[in-house]
């Protein structure tokens, strides 16, 4: 059972970074495509940069980075997220929807 | 159940899905499994609540891999099966994190499908410089 459960273990750890590493490279690479990440669209249809995309990304990465380090400190179990994470990454989030909205209503007057 | 049938029933998931594995990503380098789009919308445009989404998704299948098996590792004992441990409790934080994620792309998408101009409805070709340089 040992040897099994070993087996396992590198086979869905071989599996998980060969399926990051390819779609990092994919995306260094410029093989999938992120053309306009950063631009939003108004409701006219013209595009324009968008800040509430930039910082959303900025937030997501903080975070990933932060919760990823909080496992690998201690993987027994799933680090607290404090309440205030959450409500920064949600208030990130509101942003980003906010510009959403307010250009599409923006483009339309 | 036998502990030999049981081992063999083990190595053969374990086989299989190893296999499935293999094709998928074997398909990925080939490019049959088509990543181009992988974060954009139909017109082709990248969208950041898909790539928001695709990173929580590693961040959290990658994070459960790690606790799975260190808590494997810390129930195993040196004659008892390493397979112990179990599956982790997900605390109330980081599940409120994925459904903030994950919801963010719905309204999204909701907020696109409220602004989209007809000529948005056509699929988008996948990027034919980016065919050459794979």
């Amino acid at each position: 059972m040992r040897w099994l459960a070993e087996l396992t273990r590198w086979e869905v750890l071989v599996f998980l970074m060969a399926l990051l590493s390819l779609v990092l490279v994919q995306l260094l690479a410029g093989r999938i495509n992120t053309t306009g990440l950063f631009l939003g669209r108004k409701g006219d249809g013209t595009q324009y940069f968008s800040p509430e995309r930039v910082q959303l990304m900025l937030f997501t990465l903080g975070f990933a980075f932060q919760f990823l380090t909080g496992v690998l400190r201690n993987p027994s179990k799933f680090p607290i997220v404090s309440e205030s994470w959450i409500l920064v990454l949600g208030g990130s989030h509101l942003l980003y929807l906010g510009g959403k909205v307010g250009a599409f209503f923006l483009g339309k007057s | 159940m036998s502990y030999s049938l049981e081992m063999f029933i083990g190595y053969l998931v374990c086989g299989v899905v190893g296999l499935f594995a293999l094709v998928i990503l074997w398909l990925m380098l080939k490019g049959e499994i088509n990543l181009d789009l992988l974060i954009s919308e139909k017109t082709g445009e990248a969208s950041m609540s898909r790539f928001q989404l695709l990173i929580f998704t590693f961040v959290i299948a990658l994070s459960f891999f790690l606790i799975v098996v260190s808590n494997a590792g810390a129930h195993a004992g040196p004659a008892q099966s390493a397979a112990k441990g179990g599956l982790p409790d997900v605390p109330g934080g980081v599940l409120a994190l994925l459904g903030i994620s994950a919801s963010s792309y719905t309204v999204s998408k909701a907020i696109q499908l409220a602004n989209k101009p007809d000529s948005a409805n056509q699929p988008a070709q996948p990027n034919p410089q980016a065919r050459q340089n794979g």
